[in-house]
């Protein structure tokens, strides 16, 4: 008597033997019972496994959190032509900038600084938002004045905080760019927030956003990199798509 | 794929998904933060999944990757494999009675985590999270034929490891 295969017997619990090897193995079970035995084993291990607390532990209450602050950081489409237009007007200089070199570049996914950026900062706008009350804040205020000082006590930076018609401020947090520490602005508009980095002059960071000012997109995240003659880039993040971003930019 | 549909989908998910990443890491904590970025992941490149069905592999997949690039990066580390953390084999003599008892919990785990992590991870997905050999195979990016022979090959590994165990504990042959 020729008993069937580890492999075989294994297929047949699972009921993921073919038609040929199930009918084989039915067969053969009747008769051999060191083959019964084995499957025996096979079906009290499984049994088994299901049975340690890790087979029911639920999700950690983070996962859930994080799923939510996923779906808000990605919600809606209506707000966004307004939120770019009064970016757009407060950051005049700088989209000018963008829209003189004619650009939203849609970037290829080439490994490059400014991909490494963007997508540290999209991981990061995310993670933020998905993390803690999910406002993406270490504080809170609706003040520019009030965001600066915090920045300057907590990083001991001078920044302009930039003032956005139609969005509101919600604070700032401390992050990490591209391995330094960055401030991180955060907004709301139509219920959703977006991030503004203002990277250090000098910093790994700013040196990516040089260049041509571009628009990339990351997992429905679009991520603007607008340039500054003097050194002070900024970085924005949110679930605005390149191409509207692109055409709002261009007529503000 | 709109945010809120991506959430509709993955919600059902996340305890297969949480008890993976517990599986696949040294403590909690890298844990939820291996769930929470495959999460991450998977929410940056949803427009990638193009079959809403499969999108429980998928995830699985994410975090799975996920976590072989990261250990792809780590510096090597030591693993003690013995004399792990006060386990001590027992036995009663009786490896399928014990199996089925549940007498073995500590035993299980450290054969478990003996088994190389492609063996472990299709045996878990398998016996514990009840996915097809077709959803396994899309969750580590491997034919379904390999998850036949690996899944024979893990459960053949640990039943001799349970049962050497039981061996040295001074159990019957």
């Amino acid at each position: 008597m020729i008993c069937p295969s580890d492999e075989i017997l294994s297929a047949s619990l699972d009921g993921e033997a073919g038609s040929t090897e199930e009918e084989a193995v039915r067969l053969h079970l009747k008769s051999c019972g060191a083959c019964r035995a084995r499957m025996e084993d096979y079906a009290a291990l499984d049994r088994a496994l299901r049975s340690l607390p890790l087979a029911a532990e639920p999700p950690a209450s983070s996962l859930a959190g994080t799923l939510r602050g996923l779906s808000a950081a990605g919600r809606g489409t209506g707000w966004r032509a307004g939120v770019w237009r009064t970016v757009a007007k407060a950051s005049a200089a700088a989209v000018a900038a963008v829209v003189v070199a004619a650009m939203m570049v849609m970037e290829p996914g080439t490994a490059s600084p400014a991909r490494a950026l963007a997508d540290d900062a999209v991981s990061n706008h995310l993670l933020a938002l998905a993390t803690g009350d999910g406002s993406g804040c270490q504080v809170e205020s609706e003040d520019p004045g009030a965001i600066a000082a915090w920045i300057a006590e907590a990083m001991g930076r001078e920044v302009e905080v930039p003032r956005l018609a139609g969005a509101t401020l919600v604070g700032a947090r401390r992050c990490s760019l591209l391995g330094e520490e960055t401030a991180a602005i955060v907004y709301r508009a139509g219920g959703t927030a977006f991030s503004i980095y203002l990277p250090p002059k000098g910093s790994a960071a700013a040196a990516a956003c040089d260049g041509a000012g571009r628009c990339v997109e990351r997992g429905g995240q679009t991520v603007c990199m607008l340039p500054d003659p003097g050194g002070a880039p900024m970085l924005m993040v949110g679930a605005l798509p390149g191409q509207e971003l692109c055409s709002v930019a261009a007529s503000g | 794929m709109d945010p809120k549909d991506f959430t509709r989908l993955v919600e059902p998910h996340l305890g297969v998904l949480h008890r993976l990443a517990r599986r696949l890491t040294r403590t909690r904590a890298e844990a939820e933060d291996l769930a929470q970025d495959g999460l991450i992941r998977a929410f940056e490149r949803r427009e990638a999944l193009r079959d809403e069905g499969r999108i429980r592999g998928w995830l699985l997949a994410t975090v799975r990757n996920l976590h072989l690039n990261r250990i792809r990066d780590e510096k090597p580390h030591l693993v003690v494999l013995s004399g792990l953390g006060g386990i001590e084999p027992r036995s009663s003599g009786d490896l399928e009675r014990e199996i089925q008892d549940g007498a073995l919990p500590d035993e299980l785990v450290l054969a478990l985590r003996r088994l190389p992590e492609d063996q472990s991870t299709v045996l878990w997905l398998r016996a514990v999270e009840d996915l097809s050999y077709e959803e396994i195979a899309e969750a580590m990016a491997t034919p379904v034929g390999t998850v036949r022979s690996r899944l024979s090959r893990a459960r053949a590994a640990m039943i001799e490891t349970l049962e050497a165990q039981r061996l040295a504990a001074g159990g019957e042959s």
